[in-house]
């Protein structure tokens, strides 16, 4: 197959960073994080833009609650919540 | 015999469309033959879990349709039975799985540096080494071989008909059809991008930069046929990014391309996941950007399944892979024929191929029926009057890949590659001295650590005096960000490939962010 299959996750929690992705790549930037106990994800708004969503910053330093699509190391999220 | 095989997995493409769709789809797939016939291609569809049609070419069946190693291994008893001078894998990773690549670049104690635990894609269907999942095994490619997707997810088959609608009625252009070109790049990377433009077309006059430009083309540079695109892009997104500094404008989407793209178009795409086949239905977004060009009549698009590189200033990696399937294009070549010929040639201008050049390699795939000629490039050939015209061209055809067999045989048995981690063990004083020089010229810390790569496949010399050694004994990689960039909303990162010979370092090259 390959990473693309999408794995529909609920009420997945973690707290949002910020940090460094794909260094030395095209795909270099600063990008927002997830850290669950589960492992770590690049977090995307799913209607978001892929690079830069300002959107994201409100979360960065809380605990989250969210729903989306795991693809990959990516979570696109369609809901997400502050609950710390 | 068959000069094309078109390779799928009936039970999928039932499973995924029912009796009906897959009868569609059967009958699309009739008139590409015949449509092939009237080219004087001979064509044929075999389903790789068909134990009939498989006992013919003395292999097993694929029993697991999304099995790599299965399937791998009934590509190649395709090639030792008919070996065709065209394969077209039919459908999507969900019917037709990429090769699981392991991606040599990626490091499970720094995932965040390439997250791409895999380098997926469809190199080794082109190759006639054995499964495996180390891309060094792949670095001579000698099979023509394209991928006619369908849509990840969808239940029912109008997208795949519709690419099979294309391959049945394409035409071949004239070179001036051609002529014009989009091309496009992020504005920090437009150095790099316009010496690619203008490897390939000669100028780089037309060079468009995001920002300003994007998404969309009121003035109607997407309806140019050749189309090379230098821009961000993200997994399972329909947008590409432009950048100024530290802003991301979106420079193109799968909507800005809708009745934009005209029939015929051929794209190269360097753009991070610029060819990855996420499933759009599932996660209810537009589909990839890739599939909307074919979608519209777009004969062939190479791209990238994961995160690809190149270097900020001049050329390297995914610029040059791009550059070459353009070029070959341009030349007259079949779709396949060209993307076989920029995979060798990119392997060939390399003296070894580091873990960069292989994760190029094995991410950069062809879209698109293989056997389509987007150029009809007259031959300085004379076939004679009593020879039928379509018996001259797959006599031809066989030379041209006889000679690719000879050019890819020849890469497998001489490349060096380094894709395998080595321990570092301890360096000497000016081996060490050497690397921190060159991580503090790059803007990193001085104890930047490194990663050994040993270097496999180096040939001996025999029957001649060598004074010099010709291959490095290890590679050492390093990626971080700049000293100076630290505490910067926009960090540029930085890859380091050094090549030691003999506890030496003895040249090195740097890869900045794209």
């Amino acid at each position: 197959m390959s990473s693309a299959r999408p794995v529909r996750v609920t009420s997945l929690r973690g707290r949002i960073t910020k940090g460094m992705y794909g260094k030395g790549s095209k795909s270099e930037r600063e990008a927002v994080f997830m850290e669950t106990a589960n492992g770590r994800y690049v977090l995307r708004r799913k209607a978001g833009p892929a690079f830069d969503d300002t959107k994201l910053n409100q979360y960065v330093g809380h605990e989250v609650e969210c729903d989306g699509f795991l693809v990959g190391k990516t979570l696109l999220g369609d809901r997400i919540d502050v609950v710390d | 015999m068959y000069d094309k095989i078109i390779v799928s997995n009936r039970k999928s493409l039932v499973g995924k469309y029912g009796s009906d769709g897959f009868e569609e789809i059967e009958n699309a797939l009739a008139k590409v033959a015949a449509a092939d016939e009237k080219r004087g291609i001979r064509s044929k569809i075999l389903y790789l879990d068909d134990k009939t049609s498989m006992k013919q070419i003395r292999t097993r069946a694929v029993i697991n349709a999304l099995d790599p190693r299965e399937n791998k291994q009934a590509i190649d008893a395709v090639f030792n039975s008919i070996n065709p001078h065209y394969l077209m894998i039919l459908g999507a990773p969900d019917i037709f799985p990429h090769q699981d690549l392991d991606n040599p670049a990626y490091r499970s104690d720094r995932p965040d540096d390439d997250s791409d635990v895999q380098a997926w894609g469809d190199l080794p269907y082109a190759c006639d080494a054995p499964y495996s999942r180390d891309p060094s095994r792949f670095v001579g490619p000698t099979r023509v071989v394209g991928r006619l997707p369908d849509l990840v997810g969808a239940n029912e088959p109008s997208y795949l008909i519709s690419l099979l609608n294309t391959a049945i009625e394409y035409k071949r252009l004239t070179r001036e059809d051609y002529k014009s070109y989009l091309g496009l790049s992020a504005e920090v990377w437009q150095d790099s991008t316009r010496l690619s433009i203008s490897n390939v077309f000669g100028n780089a006059n037309k060079l468009l930069l995001a920002p300003p430009s994007g998404p969309d083309y009121p003035d109607g540079e997407l309806r140019n046929r050749m189309h090379f695109i230098n821009c961000h892009g993200g997994s399972a997104s329909p947008e590409f990014y432009g950048q100024h500094e530290n802003s991301y404008p979106i420079s193109l989407t799968t909507q800005s391309t809708i009745r934009e793209i005209v029939e015929g178009t051929v794209a190269a795409v360097e753009c991070c996941y610029g060819a990855e086949l996420y499933d759009a239905v599932t996660l209810a977004i537009d589909q990839p950007i890739c599939q909307s060009y074919l979608q519209q009549g777009g004969y062939g698009y190479f791209g990238s399944t994961t995160i690809a590189y190149g270097p900020e200033t001049g050329n390297g990696a995914a610029d040059l892979i791009c550059q070459y399937f353009l070029q070959n294009v341009l030349d007259g070549a079949s779709l396949g024929h060209a993307a076989l010929m920029a995979r060798q040639q990119f392997v060939g201008r390399n003296a070894q191929m580091d873990a960069v050049d292989l994760k190029t390699l094995a991410q950069f795939y062809l879209l698109g029926d293989p056997s389509i000629h987007p150029i009809d490039e007259p031959s300085a050939t004379v076939v004679p009057t009593d020879v039928a015209p379509a018996d001259a061209e797959r006599f031809f055809r066989a030379e041209r890949r006889e000679k690719m067999k000879l050019a890819g045989d020849f890469l497998t048995q001489t490349k060096p590659t380094a894709s395998k981690r080595v321990p570092t063990g301890k360096l000497r004083k000016s081996t060490k001295a050497a690397l921190s020089n060159i991580a503090k010229f790059a803007g990193l810390e001085e104890k930047q650590t490194f990663i050994a790569y040993g270097v496999k496949g180096a040939p001996a010399s025999k029957g001649r005096a060598t004074k010099i050694k010709g291959t490095p004994s290890r590679y050492h990689v390093a990626i971080g960000t700049p000293q100076r960039d630290v505490g910067k909303k926009v960090k540029r990162g930085v890859a380091i490939v050094a090549k030691e010979l003999d506890g030496h370092i003895i040249g090195y090259r740097i890869y900045h962010q794209r």
